[in-house]
């Protein structure tokens, strides 16, 4: 397996820095954009599986920061922030075209297909994503909010609602019932 | 080094999820748009007032001068108190504004049964709880025909000075004895307090002399310093199985039936469980599709067309309806769904009718074309491979196999009357997959091997295909 992850959860603070610096007009708003564009697009692009929906969004929500950007105060938490916008722009989304499932074109676990990946790697991926879509939706965004949009568990639990050590306790238990199943199966 | 066991799989799971990144060109338009909308703030500037040191001893005064008048008028204490509660996060009273939320709550255990509350807030508009019941045995439960029998709970949020406010379900996600969460919905607090205590008179959906009543759960909240981050989504819209709708009673009485009728099979896949409320604005219907074939599954419920037909023929408009039925186990061999329609639906016969479900077969289809085919490009880019899943026709055609540098590959179109959606190939010294939407109903699957790809032996096979069913499943049913 040579894809290493990429997400370094612990060391995002550094970004703080940034956001102060354009919220005191030192930056421009791109510097926000740059960060988090792609991990934004990825969560929506995740739950919509629908490209043209997963860019609508992505605008939807990057000119929601923009307008709202002066409510914000520092207070070291702006990832939260951001992913807390980002879903409810997309459960009001839901609201709106209430058609779960009419445009729903699964996403294809080749598109994460990596050529350097072994046989019973690809079996494995093939097995986690197939897996992983039939865990609850709860479940499902615990996974999302920690590997797509890179949340530490702080972060995360202010976006769901629940104490950092709930979070910790569920992604934990997730994780081994993840892992039994793939034990049982392979 | 890091030696948590945790991270292998978790590196796996994040590649299993990893979505492709953004269109380019959509990432440079959208920047340079927000761009153009961005106005810099004015840099921050500290206060340019310079008090001069005459204008701040008469200030001085004149607050000394204000303390003495109020610490002996207790009426001008009143008045400016009165003042001052009206501006938020300003006054001398006690009560504050502005958003709370449920710290994560510890469960209650009370005969059995476990309840909690670890998700709700409370703002100055309403308070929003989502209560979480689990551990009901069958008997506790009652049956979807008695729920009229049985006591509705009442639900009360009490403070410490014994304040109440009532609070009212406004929606389940409900997996019967698994469990279920009910969302509860009440009015703001007037004085906001930290703790409180959640009653209820009897357990939910259960019958009051076999399960826990008079059960008090404690909440506490803290208050939000960013409103912006704080509040979650609680967004239970399944209607409880005694959903009640609040206007012309007689006429729009909550109904709801299952429907026992042997459903008509075209397929191992079945519409069960047909459930019926009726709301002011139409008719939900709500169910499960189920299949008893472990080889089989259905990775997700959208079908091309869903049609609702009345008993005269006619073909009644209908929308998907937004529902989060939890799965407690994975291995269920069902997924829910739900509908409304545009208007109430009146008494009489109905039938219901889903076009072009995916079903994935997870099943190995050896891939095996003869020596003599293989040897000959125009004989192996004609030769056809049918597959037959349950009456279903799966076409493998167009095989074209190359050869550079080490590496084989092979690819193939796949295809069905229905039409065909994904599949997943392996072999031995398999290197990589790409599979490609051809039209409609075809897809393209390209395998890289390393080394020479064989074909005459079935060592390379078709683990699954996902591929959308030909024929509609449908049920009758009455609402009576």
């Amino acid at each position: 397996m040579t894809w290493i992850m990429q997400a370094d959860h612990e060391h995002q603070e550094d970004n703080e820095a940034l956001i102060l610096s354009v919220l005191n007009g030192e930056e421009e708003f791109s510097v926000i954009y740059d960060l988090y564009v792609d991990r934004i697009y990825k969560y929506f692009l995740s739950r919509v599986h629908d490209t043209a929906t997963a860019e609508d969004l992505t605008s939807t929500l990057f000119f929601s920061v923009l307008s709202n950007l002066p409510k914000y105060r520092h207070v070291g938490r702006f990832q939260a922030w951001i992913f807390t916008i980002a879903r409810n722009i997309f459960y009001k989304h839901l609201r709106e075209v209430k058609q779960i499932g009419f445009e729903d074109i699964e996403s294809r676990y080749s598109d994460s297909t990596n050529l350097e990946n072994n046989v019973s790697d690809q079996e494995l991926l093939h097995q986690l994503s197939t897996h992983i879509k039939t865990l609850n939706d709860d479940e499902q965004e615990l996974l999302r909010l920690r590997f797509i949009a890179n949340l530490k568990f702080s972060d995360i639990g202010r976006v769901i609602g629940k104490s950092e050590s709930a979070t910790k306790k569920s992604f934990y238990r997730l994780i081994e019932r993840i892992k039994s199943y793939l034990e049982m199966n392979s | 080094m890091n030696t948590n066991p945790n991270l292998n799989i978790e590196n796996y799971i994040a590649q299993a999820m990893d979505q492709p990144m953004p269109d380019k060109n959509f990432k440079s338009s959208l920047r340079s748009q927000l761009n153009k909308a961005y106005r810099k703030p004015d840099k921050q500037i500290s206060s340019q007032l310079n008090f001069r040191p005459v204008l701040l001893t008469g200030l001085a005064t004149l607050v000394v001068l204000f303390v003495a008048f109020l610490f002996f008028n207790p009426n001008a204490v009143n008045a400016i108190r009165s003042i001052f509660s009206f501006i938020p996060g300003v006054g001398l009273t006690d009560s504050t504004s502005g958003d709370y939320l449920i710290v994560g709550e510890e469960a209650v255990r009370v005969e059995g049964v476990t309840f909690q509350v670890d998700n709700g807030y409370a703002t100055s508009d309403e308070t929003v709880l989502l209560l979480k019941v689990s551990g009901l045995t069958p008997e506790m439960l009652y049956t979807e025909d008695e729920h009229n029998l049985f006591p509705k709970p009442v639900y009360q949020l009490l403070s410490k000075a014994n304040k109440a406010i009532d609070l009212t379900e406004q929606g389940a996600r409900w997996d019967g004895i698994s469990g279920y969460e009910i969302k509860l919905i009440g009015p703001a607090l007037e004085k906001f307090n930290g703790e409180y205590k959640l009653t209820m008179t009897n357990t939910p959906f259960a019958n009051p002399e076999l399960s826990p009543t008079e059960i008090e759960l404690p909440l506490s909240f803290n208050q939000i310093s960013d409103p912006e981050i704080g509040l979650p989504v609680i967004d239970l819209s399944l209607p409880l199985p005694r959903f009640e709708i609040g206007e012309n009673q007689e006429h729009l009485q909550s109904q709801e039936s299952i429907q026992a009728e042997a459903t008509e099979i075209v397929d191992p896949v079945q519409i069960e469980g047909i459930k019926i409320v009726q709301d002011t604005d139409g008719t939900i219907l709500f169910g499960r599709l189920s299949w008893n074939d472990e080889s089989l599954s259905i990775p997700r419920f959208s079908p091309l067309k869903v049609v609702l037909r009345n008993n005269d023929g006619e073909n009644l408009p209908i929308d998907f309806y937004p529902v989060q039925e939890e799965r407690s186990s994975n291995d269920l061999l069902w997924l829910p769904w739900a509908f409304k329609t545009k208007q109430s639906l009146s008494s009489g016969n109905y039938e219901i009718a889903f076009e072009g479900l995916v079903e994935r077969r997870i099943k190995d289809y050896p891939i095996i074309v003869p020596t003599e085919v293989l040897n000959d490009y125009s004989k192996l880019k004609a030769y056809e491979i049918e597959i037959d899943i349950d009456g279903t026709s799966i076409i493998l055609s167009d095989f074209f196999v190359s050869q550079a540098g080490g590496e084989s590959i092979l690819s193939f179109i796949i295809g069905s009357e229905g039409g065909v959606e994904d599949a997943m190939v392996f072999t031995e010294s398999f290197s990589g997959l790409s599979v490609s939407q051809v039209d409609n109903g075809r897809i393209k699957v390209e395998l890289r091997v390393s080394g020479p790809v064989e074909l005459s032996d079935g060592s390379v096979i078709i683990k699954s295909i996902d591929y959308r069913m030909k024929e509609a499943i449908s049920k009758d049913f009455v609402i009576p």
